[in-house]
């Protein structure tokens, strides 16, 4: 408590107050230009440290969308081609079964074989189906079927190709193409196809007949392989809605902790003005009269 | 007769003298550390006259000044002294940690951003394994998180330095203040012998303490004949006439003793707050910067091993370096070896799906490197955030014993110019008395004796 004002004193007052209006001004005028509450860790620790936390989830979640697109595409992929697979092995299955009901003569038989051997090919291009470049149904390999002299073998392996789209969430994008064509039940459609045509030749009807149950079990092969694909595009489409979303939250969150309010930093700065200007008018008043304006 | 006289050239006298203490002070009204001062007027030595006859014996013989009074608190010093060094060491805190704590750089773009990129570098590669580009993507983003903490890293060096120079020129600056201090201490001591007044002298003193004070938190203890002695730690660097010289020593980071001597001097204030910050607390975050990049480091390479490149080679170590200072990526490491493939084929991507899941794995302490790169920030945040403050609540601390010093001494213009009316009219008031009596004299002189004249 002060007892005595001295002149210096009372320029130190003044110096004082001057110095922290000015300070608060400052303050409040940098805010409502950069429009941050938080620009540096020393502004609030605890929020830096969620902000940078917020930040990389928002990182992550961009690589992980992208990589959902890029496996729905994928499974979009390899959909089309196994419904492709599946529409060749039902219009063998045709012709099979007409083939076996009414064996026809020898031109007929011939034609038949030969439409065989057409789809036989277009299931062989199905197999080769790629993705920008990268075969469905080889694994890593680079061609998932060969035929050499008649012998057709898998020449794909059994990699899958994963991606991560989301932060425990990894999908396999590509189908098994040996189990998809028959090829680990011992019974590959190619080959399959080859037998019925050369059955179909022959004019045996009950040859003929006995590879139906084949043409099922390759069928069953390529719908067990649809629904696998659809459950992972469905996994995937999910997981990318909750990333869109979460996406949205972060960044409110982040706002809230980083942005500032545009109004209040209208009004504290408004507020720091007004004091600031009181403050002169202060200084002004007090260093205006002493003794010796009253002296004669 | 002739004793009113003297009576009044005593009252001439005194009033000349009050005025020039006045003057003095109204002329240094503004001086930085001025004390202003009082003239003592006490009654002059009274004349013994006639024994036993009271109407006139011990006659007062008018007015003198018996001293001019320095008018200063001792206490108000030593706590705005205590102060001072508080402040000044919170200032240099506050100042080191507000330049330690920008070398993380931005939220986005600065340290966390370059590790955010690095992980997404391995998504988009295990989109496509073969690519060229996504996997000169990979180094190039490496490189730059590698980058970025060398250059955190190198930042705290440089302030390592210039904290190191600066603590070298604040002894220099010791040692100036403690020898003239020392210097003027003498001049003191002559002066007080001698039954001179030495307030100004001691006024500058005190100044040179204040500075003294708010650099080392250095203790004052007067001593005879008005000299101080003055103690840093257990170090005294004045002693009445006497100053001991301080060095830094060459060492980085440097320790401060007598100069060539091992005693060592443990200062506060400014000086003390730099020997902390370059002795504790920025090694301290050079190290937690380092486990970082090591953390970082181990984690990638460990994946980066069991993995195989484009060419179905093992991977090599991704990174090399001991610390955040040297942390790079493996020169050996081109496009062709970065190893995206766990099982060996160039098409497999599945190591680099497993490398983008290191980016919640423990890294450093238990923490994943995201966590840990925050926290490092909120831990120098939060050193600068309490220097800043502790500093603001300091200064006004300051301001407010500053104040309290100044209402003892220093001076009002108005007091002044009060006293200055009353001695001139004091002046005015003997000389009419001189007057008078002259006056008087002159009728013993010429008129005595006339008779009927």
């Amino acid at each position: 408590m002060v007892q005595r004002v001295s002149t210096p004193g009372i320029a130190l007052q003044m110096q004082e107050a001057l110095r922290r209006s000015q300070l608060r001004r400052f303050d409040a005028s940098a805010q409502l230009s950069s429009g941050k509450l938080i620009s540096k860790y020393s502004d609030n620790p605890a929020d830096a440290a969620a902000i940078v936390r917020l930040g990389a989830e928002q990182s992550d979640l961009e690589a992980f969308a992208k990589a959902a697109d890029d496996s729905v595409a994928w499974l979009n992929t390899a959909d089309t081609a196994l419904q492709r697979a599946s529409n060749i092995l039902q219009r063998v299955r045709e012709l099979t079964l007409s083939a076996a009901n009414d064996p026809r003569g020898p031109t007929e038989r011939e034609g038949i074989a030969r439409e065989l051997e057409t789809l036989r090919d277009e299931l062989a291009t199905v197999s080769e189906t790629t993705y920008l470049g990268h075969k469905v149904f080889a694994g890593f390999g680079s061609a998932a079927v060969t035929q050499v002299a008649g012998v057709w073998t898998f020449t794909g392996d059994s990699g899958q190709v994963q991606r991560r789209v989301g932060p425990n969430t990894v999908v396999t994008t590509n189908v098994d193409g040996s189990v998809a064509f028959g090829f680990a039940a011992g019974a590959d459609a190619f080959t399959m196809i080859d037998d019925i045509a050369s059955s179909v030749r022959t004019g045996d009807s009950a040859a003929v007949a006995a590879h139906l149950d084949t043409i099922q079990g390759r069928l069953d092969d390529v719908t067990g392989a649809l629904a696998e694909v659809g459950a992972r595009t469905n996994l995937v489409e999910r997981t990318r809605a909750q990333g869109d979303e979460q996406f949205d939250n972060i960044r409110q969150n982040r706002s809230l902790l980083e942005d500032a309010d545009i109004a209040a930093s209208v009004l504290s700065l408004t507020e720091a003005q007004r004091g600031y200007e009181a403050t002169l008018s202060a200084v002004a008043r007090t260093q205006q009269t002493s003794l010796l304006d009253f002296l004669r | 007769m002739l004793q009113s006289l003297f009576i009044g050239v005593s009252g001439l006298t005194t009033a000349q003298r009050a005025i020039e203490v006045t003057s003095h002070n109204l002329a240094n009204v503004n001086t930085p550390g001025y004390s202003r001062q009082r003239a003592e007027l006490v009654t002059s030595r009274p004349i013994p006259g006639a024994f036993g006859l009271r109407g006139s014996g011990m006659k007062g013989s008018g007015v003198t000044v018996a001293d001019v009074v320095r008018i200063r608190s001792q206490f108000g010093d030593t706590t705005f002294r205590a102060e001072m060094a508080n402040g000044q060491g919170w200032d240099a805190r506050a100042e080191i940690l507000g330049r330690a704590e920008s070398v993380l750089g931005d939220f986005d773009s600065g340290a966390p951003g370059a590790l955010n990129a690095f992980w997404a570098s391995w998504d988009a590669l295990s989109l496509d394994p073969q690519s060229t580009a996504a996997r000169q993507n990979v180094l190039d983003r490496a490189a730059a998180l590698a980058d970025n903490l060398n250059a955190a890293h190198r930042r705290l060096s440089e302030l390592v330095t210039d904290t190191n120079a600066r603590i070298r020129d604040d002894v220099d600056e010791v040692n100036r203040l403690s020898a003239e201090i020392a210097s003027l201490n003498g001049r003191i001591k002559d002066g007080t012998i001698a039954n001179n007044s030495v307030n100004d002298l001691l006024d500058r003193r005190d100044l040179l303490i204040d500075e003294l004070a708010g650099l080392t938190g250095a203790n004052v203890r007067p001593t005879d004949f008005n000299q101080v002695t003055i103690t840093i730690g257990s170090v005294a660097v004045v002693r009445e006439e006497t100053a001991t010289a301080l060095a830094a020593s060459p060492t980085n980071p440097p320790t401060i003793t007598v100069a060539g001597d091992t005693i060592v001097a443990t200062p506060a204030g400014a000086l003390g707050a730099r020997l902390e910050a370059v002795h504790d607390t920025l090694p301290g975050l050079q190290s937690a910067l380092d486990d970082i990049a090591n953390g970082i480091k181990d984690l990638v390479n460990t994946q980066h091993t069991a993995g195989f490149d484009q060419d179905g080679n093992a991977g090599l170590d991704f990174f090399t370096g001991t610390g955040a200072s040297d942390l790079a990526v493996n020169t050996a490491v081109g496009a062709r070896q970065v190893a995206a493939s766990a099982g060996g084929e160039a098409n497999d991507p599945n190591n680099a799906v497993a490398m983008s899941g290191l980016r919640s794995a423990a890294a450093v302490g238990g923490a994943s490197a995201i966590d840990a790169i925050a926290a490092f920030g909120a831990r120098i945040g939060g050193l600068a955030r309490q220097a800043i403050d502790a500093s603001e609540s300091s200064q006004v601390v300051t301001q407010n014993l500053s104040r309290e010093r100044s209402s003892v001494s220093g001076v009002s213009i108005d007091e002044e110019l009060t006293d200055l009316i009353r001695f001139q009219r004091a002046f005015e008031a003997s000389a009419r008395v001189i007057t008078t009596v002259d006056q008087m004299l002159d009728v013993l002189v010429n008129r005595t004796g006339l008779a009927g004249r």
